[in-house]
């Protein structure tokens, strides 16, 4: 018995040792390295091309919705060592109509609230030539950048802008995708240099002439650089519209496009794999109505390393809509639509997959006024949500989205905002949702109906730096084998 | 042969006391005398054996006297030539024959030869040696300074005539000693004032000082068994050594010269102390230094004596001290003697040397057995410790196949330096030129590892291999050696020792290039030896002699351990006062309480100044020796420290442990006291490693770092296997006793798990291996070019950046990155500036990742030239250095190479107050421990001096000699005000003369702690010319 005891004591003890060992461990498992979180003093955003002429008036913008006055903003026109810059002051918002020649334009911020300020730049040409409304956010630089919807064909006028607004040389690697089964070659665009403070542009007709339907991937392999693409279209010698093709997000598998506009024009939406396998790709339309899966396009099938493009006029019969597009594997995606008003010259706009919107979000030209209405489309594909937007003048609209819907509001009535355009608009709260938005510019021109669209901009949030630590073996690299 | 021997004017005067055993002999080379004495006479002093009859038989009736037992030489000799005189035969010589030595036969004529002609020769000395004739026992002595008697003879020194070339000397021995009868006569023969031990020096001494020689003959041979020295003699006590100190003492001070009498006297008195406590520290001879204090005391004692000696003396002197002082032996026989006790000290631990085994008088000849080597080696081959140890290279060799090489590197275990020199340098150094510079105290692991690289004729790579890929091996015969205090059963000795050999914790250890658990692996089996054999000393019944030096000798294993493994002496402290109290052992000795505190106090004194640091910030004993390895999120899971997984590579399943701790946990039903104790090292052990596997931020710079446990879980597992050991064979035997039951099949298959999962744990690991993550080599990860950039005269820097989360730095200042020397230090906590820097470092980084403009600035400031970035950290690198600018990008494989385009020198002379901007900035070559020196010029304009290297008062700039005001940039970096209008030779450097101080405070207690720690020499180790003369 007393043997028994004595094993049961060397038992208790070791129970005592595992209990200990058990509970600390996970009390303990939350401890990690945490980076520093870095308040962003600095940011710089590039506006594709600031440039006008007799027939055309360009309009940048600049907003800084946080309210204060702590941002220190200088713009420059890019233009390698001859670069100067200039401040202006944006308290809270500051335009500028251009209608000499230009370029990109880097609108460098720093202070406490360089990371809210927004930028965007939208023209307008009426005449014969090059006509289209066309709008475009301010970007500030990174290394990759997608476009969907770039074409070197007859009846194109595309031209890549590629920007460095720092002052380390950048490195860019162009590869393109189309919608040929053949892998498009573009020897000019393999390896171009950007010195710094300084931008490039390429017509697409001529670095890959008759390739229809391209996709591009922009990669700076040293520095950083904004890319923008500007699509002009024709048919024949007449006008079909112009627009920037936004950014499209990284190749995903799941994406909601928003702001296909209502109206009898073509809409379509352009899908590329960057990969190595075939991708299935699931379509999904929202639109005032409800949604559904577009008939004869609910699967659609996308080779390898080439874009395909899908017809959506029949299946959104005139409604506006937002496209979800759901595939196997990662791709890119872009839509289309086109306005037209009976034998008037019609206009485009392009759209691209954006983010649930999130507070802060902010359209630099939330309303334009002068002639402009300024639509905001709000898509909720899942759930109802309620967004309150807030006018430069402090005005504020709560909208409300059903499930499976999507509204379209006149921004500018509804925070009945001033008639001197034009003021940003930015959110200031978003529950239920996810919701997405995109803006509309709308005007009657004298030859037709002119659109252009934004997504809206979102402010670098605070940086969370990796943890950064302390260690000798660093130095060392393992031999291999 | 002579048949009629020549006779000559010299009286033969024999003196015996009980020496029948050697008398015969000794009258018989009497009489075989080539050149016969005129007459022989004897004196005998009280023998009560056959002597006097021997005596009279031989002399005659007439030529024997009688007198009583307490009669000195001197007066015995005395009465012996009243004796001859009285039978009317006076001679011109004294011969001076003890009863226990025979002279050779050509003795007498070539003592009176030697004298021949030479009229100031009032005294010859023969040759003596033992009575088998073959080693020298004396051939003159003198003494030195303090009282010692020096014959110049080495211990069972074979007489091949190597010191026949003597011909003078202070003394000569009283066995065979020829003297003039008028000298005899007129200095009153030996002295009568009792110093028998010594009465041969003070005579030699007072000849000289009366203006005499005392002269060596080597051809005359005396063959002298030195029966009282030795006490062979029957019936007679032999002198005691302290009587021989003492007499030695007062023949100096009796005969020294008037004015130092006194300072001498002091000297003798006052330099007993220390020269009773090196007898104590470094000869280990306990009795000596009692003796040199007892003589010392004696000395104050006797002073009258010495006073009316030094009466008697200043009567007969002639010749003053200076002329006889240089016969006194000098500091050359001192340090002669130094090294012969050293020899001694090591030849008494040499297991080659079989001691005699015979109790009686021995002839020293057979003292010394010649070995039988090709028997050894069989015996050796026989032993189960060399099979095991053989059995653990083989699993060592194969399980680390493809690890041999010069480099061994990986895990935790950076590249070894190039050469013993390196590790030795990074050791003494106070300041550090690596990473962002450290002034922090280096780990005495280092001076450990240099010591071996040194022995091994300064291969570093060749210590590092020993300790990592021997670990094995050694720790399997270290364990070995401790298992005999644990159980007498070979088998399950083998079994513990191999257990220990092949544990989770050493297999792991080895795998992961943990070269400090590796060396704890080596080591702790040896400490716990030497704990158990040290507690076992102060138990009340034990013998008391050698217990302080048994705790020395385990206070400097601890301090060794400890060097590698700080943690360990905390457990060990914990764990032993915890097994004595549950052994009930502590209770029966309160000394032990006082054992332990000087065991830990060693152990601490001797890791200093480290373990101050250590003592400073505790948590930094878990940082582990080499690289830290970088994140381990979640903490050991309690099953893993329970079973003595400590996580990592090279571990064998869990069931090896679960198999070990079964059987730890059966064996706690014996009640022994080996099983409490092992037990009470199982529970301290894991208890230990749960502790430290939850503390997180053990590697300063790095806050989720953890240790790894090893070491704790090799303490619990040791105390696993030795609670089994130690009780299995008793347990065995209980068994037989039970009635056949469910017990005995279940003990039997434990007993076989217990034997499968130690051949599993080594099978396992021979299977796996061990080279990954240890591999025979690594590379920099810096390439080549930024190598060569950066061994330049202005040692500029390169940060290398790797990983994601979280993204690691660290500064390189050389091609090669860190090794072993190095990254020692590195881990270990640093002052409060150059943790500054390291986080002004991390925040440059951070700054360049995120592309804010500051970070060249910052970059530029802590003098990087170079960013190398690799894998998933160049990609962040790269965005963030296209926005900050002010970076070139090397095109480098597979990694991301920033080079600053503003040069900036470790050293930068700036003009203006804080700017350092370009154009503006000098470049001074400095070396890379950031000294230097230049010339400056006059200015106009105030300037500073800025070392990128953090602020320390022992950085030191002068302008010609003179200090600079020192101030602070950047918040960490030195920096000097230099004024406007000076000039001259600007030098600056690092200074910090406490370092030397520590090291040498840290030697010193090293030397008195090994020698301390020897065990004490229970048998004294005669002179063999230390004898009564009257022998």
């Amino acid at each position: 018995m007393i043997a028994v005891r004595r094993v049961a004591t060397a038992l208790v003890l070791l129970a005592a040792v595992v209990a200990a060992a058990a509970t600390t461990a996970h009390r303990l498992n939350g401890v990690r390295e945490t980076g520093r979180l870095l308040p962003i003093t600095a940011a710089t955003l590039v506006c594709p091309d600031v440039s006008g002429s007799q027939q055309t008036s360009t309009r940048m913008t600049i907003a800084d919705p946080s309210g204060g006055s702590a941002a220190n903003v200088r713009i420059s026109q890019l233009q390698g060592e001859a670069t100067t810059s200039r401040p202006v002051t944006v308290s809270p918002g500051f335009t500028e109509t251009v209608t000499r020649a230009g370029g990109p334009v880097a609108v460098i911020a720093s202070g406490a609230d360089a990371a809210a300020i927004a930028a965007a730049q939208t023209s307008l040409t009426d005449s014969t030539k090059g006509r289209g409304l066309t709008a475009a956010n301010c970007e500030r630089p990174r290394t990759d950048w997608w476009f969907v919807g770039a074409n070197g064909g007859v009846g194109y006028q595309d031209t890549l802008w590629i920007a460095n607004p720092l002052v380390t040389a950048a490195t860019v690697h162009i590869t393109l995708l189309s919608s040929r089964p053949t892998p498009v070659t573009a020897p000019k665009l393999a390896s171009i240099e950007v010195p710094g403070h300084s931008a490039v542009s390429f017509p697409m007709a001529s670095v890959a002439p008759d390739v229809p339907n391209i996709a591009l991937h922009v990669h700076a392999s040293l520095g950083l650089v904004t890319a923008a693409v500007d699509d002009v279209q024709l048919t024949g010698i007449t006008p079909a519209g112009r627009d920037w093709i936004p950014a499209a997000s990284p190749p995903g598998e799941a994406m909601t496009i928003p702001g296909l506009t209502p109206g009898p024009g073509d809409k379509s939406v352009e899908v590329a794999n960057p990969g190595q396998t075939a991708a299935v790709v699931h379509l999904e339309v929202v639109s005032d109505t409800g949604s559904f899966a577009p008939k004869g396009h609910d699967e659609v099938d996308v080779p390898a390393g080439e874009s395909t493009v899908i017809d959506l006029t029949g299946a959104l019969d005139g409604h506006p809509g937002a496209v979800i597009v759901m595939s196997n594997e990662p791709v890119v995606a872009s839509a289309l639509t086109s306005m037209t008003a009976g034998n008037q010259l019609p206009d485009l706009v392009w759209r691209t997959a954006v983010d649930p919107l999130a507070v802060g979000d902010t359209w630099a030209q939330g309303w334009t006024r002068q002639g402009r209405s300024d639509l905001l489309t709000l898509t909720a594909p899942d759930q109802a949500a309620t967004v309150t937007v807030q006018a430069q003048s402090g005005r504020a609209a709560t909208l409300t989205v059903p499930a499976g819907r999507l509204t379209t509001v006149d921004l500018a009535k509804t925070l009945h905002a001033s008639p001197h355009g034009p003021g940003f608009a930015t959110v200031t709260a978003v529950s239920g949702g996810p919701v997405y938005a995109v803006q509309t510019i709308e005007m009657a021109g004298a030859r037709g109906p002119l659109v252009a669209g934004l997504p809206p901009s979102r402010p670098l949030a605070a940086v969370r730096l990796p943890a950064i630590v302390s260690s000798p073996g660093t130095a060392l690299t393992p031999a291999v084998g | 042969m002579d048949f009629h021997p020549q006779r000559v004017p010299v009286t033969a005067v024999v003196v015996s006391h009980n020496g029948h055993e050697w008398l015969a002999d000794c009258l018989a080379a009497l009489s075989f005398q080539t050149v016969r004495p005129m007459r022989v006479v004897a004196v005998d002093t009280g023998s009560d054996d056959d002597s006097v009859d021997l005596l009279r038989l031989r002399l005659g009736q007439s030529a024997v006297t009688t007198v009583a037992e307490d009669v000195a030489l001197g007066d015995a000799v005395s009465a012996g030539l009243a004796l001859a005189d009285s039978l009317g035969s006076r001679s011109e010589w004294v011969w001076v024959i003890h009863d226990d030595c025979a002279p050779d036969r050509g003795a007498l004529a070539a003592l009176l030869t030697r004298a021949e002609g030479s009229p100031s020769i009032w005294v010859v000395g023969p040759k003596v040696r033992d009575w088998g004739g073959r080693r020298l026992v004396e051939f003159g002595a003198t003494t030195d300074r303090v009282g010692h008697r020096e014959t110049g003879i080495d211990r069972h020194e074979l007489d091949q005539g190597q010191i026949d070339h003597r011909v003078e000397s202070l003394a000569a021995g009283t066995a065979g000693l020829l003297v003039r009868r008028d000298a005899w006569e007129g200095l009153g023969g030996f002295d009568r004032l009792g110093w028998p031990s010594a009465d041969d020096i003070d005579f030699g001494w007072r000849v000289h000082a009366a203006g005499g020689r005392v002269a060596l003959a080597a051809d005359a041979i005396v063959r002298h068994a030195a029966a009282l020295t030795t006490g062979k003699r029957p019936h007679t006590e032999p002198l005691s050594p302290v009587l021989r100190r003492e007499r030695g003492m007062q023949v100096v001070l009796a005969n020294t010269s008037g004015w130092l009498a006194g300072l001498m006297w002091v000297r003798l008195v006052l330099g007993a102390v220390p020269r009773a406590i090196g007898l104590l520290v470094f000869a280990r001879r306990a009795s000596a230094a009692r003796d040199e204090l007892s003589a010392a005391r004696g000395v104050i004692r006797d002073r009258d004596a010495i006073a009316a000696a030094r009466h008697v003396r200043r009567t007969q002197r002639v010749i003053s001290h200076r002329e006889v002082r240089g016969q006194l032996a000098g500091v050359r026989e001192r340090l002669r003697h130094l090294l012969e006790a050293l020899r001694a000290l090591t030849a008494s631990r040499d297991p080659g040397v079989h001691r005699s085994t015979e109790t009686g008088p021995v002839d020293e000849s057979s003292e010394f057995l010649a070995r039988d080597d090709t028997a050894a080696l069989r015996w050796l081959l026989s032993r189960p410790s060399v099979a095991l140890f053989l059995a653990a290279v083989l699993v060592a060799l194969i399980a680390e196949r493809g690890l041999f090489g010069s480099a061994l590197a990986g895990g935790s275990l950076p590249p070894p330096p190039a050469g013993a020199h390196d590790l030795w340098t990074s050791y003494l150094a106070s300041f550090h030129p690596f990473d962002v510079g450290t002034s922090a105290t280096s780990p005495p692991a280092l001076a450990v590892l240099a010591l071996l690289s040194t022995l091994l004729l300064g291969k570093a790579w060749l210590a590092v291999d020993i300790v990592v890929l021997g670990c094995v091996p050694l720790s399997a015969l270290t364990a070995w050696l401790a298992t005999r205090r644990l159980t007498p059963s070979i088998p399950l000795r083998l079994w513990a020792a191999g257990g220990w050999a092949v544990l989770p914790a050493v297999t792991g250890a080895v795998t992961g290039g943990r070269i400090d658990v590796c060396a704890a692996a080596i080591l702790l089996p040896l400490l716990a030896r030497s704990m158990i054999i040290t507690m076992g000393r102060f138990e009340p019944q034990a013998p008391r002699l050698g217990r302080w030096s048994r705790c020395l000798a385990t206070g400097l294993l601890l301090g060794l351990v400890t060097a590698w493994t700080p943690v360990i002496w905390p457990i060990t402290i914990v764990a032993t006062a915890v097994a004595l109290v549950v052994s009930h052992s502590l209770w029966h000795a309160q000394t032990r309480w006082l054992a332990l505190l000087a065991i830990a106090a060693v152990g601490f004194v001797l890791c200093l100044p480290w373990s101050l640091t250590l003592a400073e910030h505790p948590v930094d004993m878990l940082a582990g020796l080499g690289v830290p390895s970088l994140v381990r999120n979640t903490p050991l899971p309690a099953d893993q420290i329970v079973l003595f997984h400590p996580g990592g590579p090279g571990q064998p399943g869990l069931w090896v442990g679960a198999v070990l701790l079964l059987a730890a946990v059966a064996i706690a039903s014996r009640r022994t006291r080996p099983v409490r104790a092992s037990w009470a090292l199982l529970v301290v052990g894991l208890a230990a490693a749960v502790l430290v596997s939850r503390l997180h931020g053990v590697n300063p710079g790095s806050p989720a770092s953890r240790s790894w446990p090893g070491v704790e879980l090799l303490v619990a597992a040791g105390g696993a296997l030795a609670a089994v050991a130690s009780a299995t064979s008793g347990a065995w035997i209980a068994l037989r006793r039970r009635p056949f039951g469910v017990v005995q099949p279940a003990a039997a298959l434990l007993a076989l798990a217990a034997v499968v999962a130690v051949a599993w744990s080594a099978l396992h690991w021979i299977i796996d291996g061990a080279a990954t993550p240890l591999a025979p080599t690594v590379t920099a990860t810096a390439p080549l070019f930024v190598g060569d950039e950066l061994g330049t005269a202005t040692s500029p820097r390169a940060v290398i950046v790797t990983g994601r989360k979280p993204v690691a730095i660290t500064v390189v200042r050389t091609a090669a990155g860190p090794d072993l020397s190095t990254a020692a230090v590195a881990s270990i906590r640093q002052a409060a500036a150059q943790q500054q820097a390291g986080v002004a470092l991390e925040r440059a980084v951070g700054d360049l990742i995120a592309g804010r403009p500051q970070a060249a600035r910052e970059l530029a400031g802590a003098d990087v030239q170079y960013v190398v970035a690799s894998g998933p950290a160049a990609a962040l690198v790269r965005q963030g250095a296209a926005a900050v600018g002010g970076f070139t990008v090397t095109p480098s494989p597979d990694l991301l190479v920033l080079h600053a385009r503003r040069h900036t020198g470790e050293l930068g002379l700036a003009a203006g107050s804080t700017a350092r901007g370009p154009g503006r900035l000098t470049l001074l070559p400095a070396a890379p421990d950031g000294s230097a020196e230049t010339t400056v010029s006059a200015s106009t304009s105030r300037r500073q001096l800025v070392l990128a290297e953090a602020t320390n008062p022992h950085w030191q700039a002068t302008l010609n000699d003179r200090p600079l005001a020192r101030t602070t940039v950047a918040g960490w970096e030195q920096a000097w005000q230099v004024p406007a209008r000076a000039s001259g030779r600007l030098v600056v450097g690092w200074n910090q003369p406490s370092r030397p101080i520590w090291l040498a405070i840290e030697l010193v207690v090293l030397v008195i702690v090994a020698f301390g720690s020897l065990p004490l020499r229970r048998v004294e180790v005669h002179r063999p010319a230390r004898h009564r003369s009257g022998g």
